[in-house]
């Protein structure tokens, strides 16, 4: 573990253990090391990297946060549901594969355009997959009804596309009662916005601490 | 009590110490065990503001003393810490 520590201690700024290094090896080598000690050297050599080149560590992190940011604007989606009463739960089973079968899909995905630059390098069944990969059925109260949802990247595609799929389930089937209206879907769904910009400043401030001492050795030989 | 700034100065009130020494020492008196980053963040802080200085050794072990600025500090922070534990004592006592 006083190993370990002394690896740790190396995380200091170059300066900082020109001048401190040898008293806190020493010091390593007397104490008896635990784990909350190694964080605290941990800590504290990073406050001392914060300290000697925060304003390159901040310049680091927030270049984390953007490509976190643009991450984000990639793959934002819409999500759209409706729900549809069921009046025989037994029915639900046989309703659903009867309206995720590969024709109703594919009608669908025709009839909304999805996946036309796909549809020339992919073929069909792969195309009717991912498509089923977008949308998600769920029982709710004791299976009295179902939601059909789908999530999509444009909001009056996805509105659409889901209305498609509930009228599935009420042609074929006369015990499932649909909801009249289905609403355009307000706001992306999916994503943490904040946890997601936070883990980026966080892993560009990490990687900052890393990089900047390797920046900074290399500008001095 | 876990200001490390002022267990660091009330430790080398007794007499130069190096950084085991002061760990040590204010485990005895304050029973607070200082982590070794939390020790040195505290020393680079003091001596930066020459509250403290390096004793001249030939051991790996650096002691430091207190200055007569980090005096007039410790001096002042305890009589703010005497002034909240008159009050606090009293109210209590009121309480």
């Amino acid at each position: 573990m006083k190993r370990l520590a002394r690896l740790i201690a190396r995380l200091y700024p170059a300066a900082w253990r020109h001048r401190y290094g040898q008293e806190l090896e020493a010091l390593i080598e007397d104490s008896k090391p635990s784990l909350p000690w190694l964080l605290d050297i941990l800590i504290g050599a990073l406050t001392m990297q914060i300290k000697s080149n925060g304003l390159r560590i901040a310049l680091f992190g927030i270049a984390g946060a953007i490509v976190a940011a643009s991450t984000l604007a990639i793959n934002d989606y819409y999500v759209c549901s409706a729900v549809l009463n069921v009046r025989d739960a037994n029915a639900v089973s046989t309703a659903i594969q009867q309206a995720l079968s590969r024709r109703s899909l594919w009608r669908i995905i025709e009839k909304n355009g999805l996946y036309e630059s796909d549809r020339n390098r992919i073929p069909n069944e792969d195309i009717t997959e991912k498509f089923r990969h977008s949308i998600l059925i769920k029982s709710l109260q004791n299976q009295q009804a179902i939601t059909v949802s789908y999530h999509g990247p444009d909001r009056v595609i996805a509105k659409a596309v889901t209305e498609d799929l509930a009228q599935l389930f009420l042609n074929d089937n006369s015990n499932i009662i649909g909801l009249p209206e289905i609403s355009l879907p307000q706001r992306r769904a999916g994503h943490k916005r904040a946890g997601i910009l936070f883990t980026g400043l966080c892993a560009g401030m990490a990687a900052g601490v890393c990089y900047v001492p390797i920046m900074n050795r290399r500008r001095a030989t | 009590m876990s200001d490390p700034t002022v267990l660091v100065l009330a430790s080398l009130a007794e007499g130069d110490k190096h950084g085991y020494a002061m760990m040590e020492d204010i485990e005895r008196f304050a029973a607070v065990r200082l982590g070794p980053g939390t020790l040195y963040g505290a020393i680079t802080r003091m001596e930066e503001r020459g509250w403290i200085r390096p004793v001249k050794t030939k051991d790996r072990r650096q002691p430091y003393t207190l200055t007569a600025a980090g005096k007039t500090r410790l001096a002042g922070e305890l009589s703010a810490l005497q002034q909240v534990v008159k009050t606090g004592l009293g109210r209590l006592k009121q309480a």
